[in-house]
């Protein structure tokens, strides 16, 4: 839309002073912040919506620094940038400067290392008019995203949610891991299609040049998984978490409906053979309450795993409160004839429990000395639980305690900002991604974040935006804001939780 | 084909038994690797009361805008391309002749000492100028004061 300068004047003034209502201001930042840095480019008459990023480090020189990111306008696509200087600033590169026959748009990057500090992207084809996914490709660089190969293709059609790492010390640059959702037909508008619908994992030895027979990561009796993560453990052990929505058809097909008033499950399944097969099944929650309706079921948010030797986290987004806050459990063990065992869900957002505003997408990792840092979008600063922040918090005794929480972005994003859904079970609302990157090393963590505080508030623009923060390491003492406090919260997020799970009222027949 | 997952099913076909140890989809990386590529450049951009004071040139390509508000009152940074034959942004902006260009970035509002920041890819041979919108207690905006300014990176211009 072109308009004449004095209009434009006018109308940016008046848009500028109504976005962010009381919660613009110029507070000192906290000393542990460095400089929040703008990666990707806006452009506002367009609205680039940059989300979900990635961020893995080459382990051969971990300033070398990566940062993939998938598009959802002005059309489908996906980006990668690189940094040398361990994420202070990014350069752009372009992975797939032509697209593999038959694919039409590039979606959902993963990135990984191999070995020898090669660079693995991964990423989604798109084609026809519903965009289905027509198969995965690799393509690798060798010299540090200055160029790429012909992307491979490693995957075929109607492959969803895929996610790769790679597991360095195994095959001849390292294992490629593959995990997918394989969908056994052509899926109805935001919904899969008839069950059974597995999440399958196979790898590869040889650069992704030839792949094992895929095994089946879900238990048979689990039909409606969803939403994939994947980490891999030093001893060679393979995690995939995901989501057991149980009999909540309403999600999983896409339709319209309220919030699901039943419970999911979070699963954890792990290979302790390298990936060979998925032998061990461990409930992470059998509660878990959702607290929104799923947007979009193939780019549902996954739940964030970390692992460091025996031990595995995981966080999600939970409703039992009555409004949506991250909680965190870790196991103390691996998972051997026993079972793993898990500690009691921790909330890790210290805002006032059952105050309705919402926390969620949080993302794990450990450092290398055992400091397990989680990030989360965060709307405690506003009443209308609209603008979006990121906040931090770490624990440095595995997951037991953690730290009181500390607020990353100094300006608010707001969810209205993204690409509209037209699909019945997100009608009218925006997409905002499917992660949060976070990359964490000793003394410090590299956030990274869809970012909407440049963006018309009508648009689609979204940026990527990253900053460092200092934290101490594990073993050095900080304050923890779990206490009396915590376990009175908890008191109460049990009581509003048993009420969501036991509803006055009978469920609706959408909900049925 | 060493493709897998299709619908859901693993044909033999689609399962490759290679072995080839040792291979990889692009050369070898065990090669000394160059250095990364070099980061966007990042522009520097003071507000003042009533200026934008850049710390060096604005290339062309992709360059990030680190921005702080030095003032002592609140402002924005809302940049513009201009087209060849638009008039000086100052003269432009004071005129009665209204011409249309669309914002291509920018940041909204910062009271005094916030800061901000944002990327752009910028043409080569390309004007851009950058105004302040903030109206100030007096009823006057800020570029009216001094808050427009414009830049032209290096480089040909492209031909349409």
């Amino acid at each position: 839309m072109l308009l004449g300068v004095g209009a434009i004047l006018t109308g940016l003034v008046l848009v500028g002073g109504g976005l962010l209502p009381g919660v613009a201001g110029a507070s000192a930042p906290d000393p542990r912040l460095g400089v929040e840095v703008a990666v990707t480019a806006m452009e506002r008459s367009v609205g680039p919506a940059n989300n979900s990023p990635v961020l893995v480090a080459d382990p051969a020189d971990p300033q070398f620094v990566v940062l993939a990111n998938r598009l959802d306008a002005p059309d489908f696509s996906c980006a990668l940038h690189v940094s040398g200087d361990g994420g202070r600033s990014w350069a752009p590169v372009g992975p797939v400067p032509v697209l593999p026959e038959g694919a039409e748009k590039c979606y959902a990057p993963e990135v990984a290392f191999d070995r020898n500090g090669a660079l693995h992207y991964l990423f989604v084809g798109l084609a026809g008019r519903g965009n289905e996914p027509m198969g995965a490709f690799v393509t690798v660089s060798t010299d540090r995203g200055r160029t790429f190969s012909p992307p491979r293709r490693v995957l075929g059609p109607l492959s969803f949610a895929v996610r790769m790492a790679i597991d360095p010390d195994l095959g001849a640059a390292g294992r490629m891991h593959l995990v997918w959702i394989s969908v056994s037909s052509d899926p109805p508008l935001g919904g899969f299609p008839a069950t059974p619908n597995p999440i399958l994992a196979a790898y590869s030895d040889d650069g992704g040049l030839s792949f094992t027979q895929p095994v089946q990561v879900n238990e048979v009796q689990r039909e409606r998984v969803v939403a994939p993560a994947l980490v891999l453990g030093p001893d060679h052990s393979v995690q995939v978490g995901y989501y057991d929505l149980g009999r909540d058809a309403v999600d999983y097909q896409g339709l319209a409906g309220p919030i699901w008033e039943g419970t999911w499950s979070l699963v954890l399944a792990s290979s302790t053979d390298g990936g060979k097969r998925f032998d061990t099944t461990s409930i992470v929650e059998d509660a878990v309450v959702p607290h929104e309706r799923v947007l979009l079921i193939f780019t549902m948010t996954p739940p964030a795993l970390a692992v460091r030797g025996e031990q595995v986290c995981v966080a999600w987004a939970d409703g039992r409160n009555g409004d949506a806050d991250v909680l965190a459990r870790c196991s103390d063990n691996d998972g051997g004839a026993g079972g793993r065992r898990w500690n009691a869900p921790q909330r890790l957002n210290d805002d006032p429990v059952g105050n309705g505003l919402s926390q969620f997408m949080p993302r794990l990792d450990f450092s290398p000395g055992g400091r397990l840092d989680a990030v989360f979008y965060d709307r405690r600063d506003q009443p209308a639980n609209v603008l979006n922040y990121v906040y931090s918090t770490h624990s440095t005794d595995g997951g037991r305690t953690w730290a009181p929480n500390l607020r990353l972005t100094r300006h608010a994003s707001s969810s209205t900002v993204g690409q509209l859904y037209t699909n019945p079970s997100a009608l009218g609302r925006a997409e905002f991604g499917s992660r949060l990157g976070l990359l964490s090393s000793d003394g410090q963590a590299l956030a990274a974040w869809a970012d909407t505080s440049n963006s018309n508030p009508n648009s689609t623009g979204q940026d990527v935006f990253t900053t460092i923060v200092e934290l101490p390491e594990a073993g050095q003492p900080t304050s923890t804001f779990a206490g009396a406090g915590m376990i009175g919260a908890g008191a109460l997020g049990l009581l509003v939780g048993w009420r969501r799970k036991h509803p006055t009222s009978a469920p609706s027949a959408a909900s049925a | 084909m060493s493709t897998l997952g299709r619908r859901g099913r693993w044909p033999a076909a689609l399962i490759c038994g290679l072995t080839l140890t040792g291979c990889t989809i692009g050369p070898s990386a065990t090669a000394a690797r160059p250095p990364a590529p070099a980061p966007a450049p990042v522009v520097g951009v003071s507000m003042v009361d009533h200026r934008f004071e850049l710390d060096r040139p604005v290339p062309a390509g992709r360059v990030v805008f680190q921005i702080t508000n030095d003032g002592q009152s609140a402002h924005d940074l809302i940049m513009l391309p201009l087209a060849e034959d638009v008039p000086p942004i100052a003269e432009q902006l004071r005129g009665s002749e209204r011409r249309l260009v669309q914002p291509y970035a920018g940041i909204y509002e910062r009271p005094p000492g916030d800061t901000g920041t944002f990327a752009v890819n910028l043409l080569p041979g390309q004007r851009y100028a950058m105004i302040c919108i903030v109206v100030g207690e007096d009823g006057e905006p800020h570029w009216m004061k001094g808050m427009a300014t414009e830049f032209r990176t290096p480089g040909p211009a492209a031909t349409s």
